[in-house]
């Protein structure tokens, strides 16, 4: 195989890679495990408050996001894919802004709660759940702009 | 960028519904286009100039100051 060979075969497995969708029947199957699990989360928090179970919740949320955001439209068209880049775009600035934020949020958290807050901005789920939320929030967004 | 696309669809009698299955894309993109929120890439230009018989340049058009 020579290099050029090569090279058509490695881009088109990224093409491939980077195509990867699932079919649209997931959205709504992602959308009402996010629901379970978002409730879950405050349930948990203001009864039982078990760590086992509520890191199974943190998980849960990150993955039901993941389906979300990975699903693709019924008609997943040029204007979709610009939109879902764009999306990915913005997400990722505002993550960064989140992550410049952080030790200011941490202090008001902690000033309000006392030390007791169950949505204290810190760790890398925090981190990637507000990336994937931010992401789904602004693709439902600019498509709802378009229409 | 101003377009066309509305009265070409017109002279066509089609819908916006009809001209997006026709050319393969969502209702929501047609509308896009026609109130110039979204430009169209090369290969739906052109299969919208096979569709209404007319050049690219026909139905789309550059502003003053975009070139």
């Amino acid at each position: 195989m020579d290099s050029t060979n090569a090279s058509n075969c490695k881009s088109k497995g990224i093409k491939k890679f980077s195509r990867f969708q699932l079919a649209a029947a997931y959205k709504p199957i992602g959308r009402m495990f996010f629901c379970l699990f978002f409730l879950s989360l405050f349930i948990n928090a203001f009864t039982i408050n078990n760590l086992v179970f509520r890191e199974i919740i943190k998980y849960g949320l990150l993955v039901s996001l993941l389906i979300i955001s990975l699903t693709k439209e019924p008609i997943e068209d040029e204007l979709i894919v610009q939109i879902r880049m764009q999306s990915y775009a913005y997400a990722f600035i505002g993550g960064i802004f989140f992550v410049l934020l952080q030790p200011i949020l941490n202090y008001v958290v902690d000033l309000v709660s006392e030390g007791h807050s169950i949505l204290k901005p810190n760790g890398d789920w925090l981190i990637l759940w507000i990336l994937l939320f931010s992401q789904v929030t602004i693709f439902e967004t600019l498509k709802f702009r378009h229409q | 960028m101003k377009n066309r696309l509305k009265v070409e669809r017109a002279i066509l009698n089609l819908t916006q519904e009809d001209l997006a299955n026709k050319i393969g894309v969502s209702r929501q993109t047609i509308s896009s286009i026609e109130k110039n929120r979204y430009i169209p890439s090369t290969l739906l230009a052109l299969k919208m100039s096979r569709l209404f018989n007319k050049t690219v340049n026909e139905i789309f058009e550059l502003e003053e100051g975009e070139f």
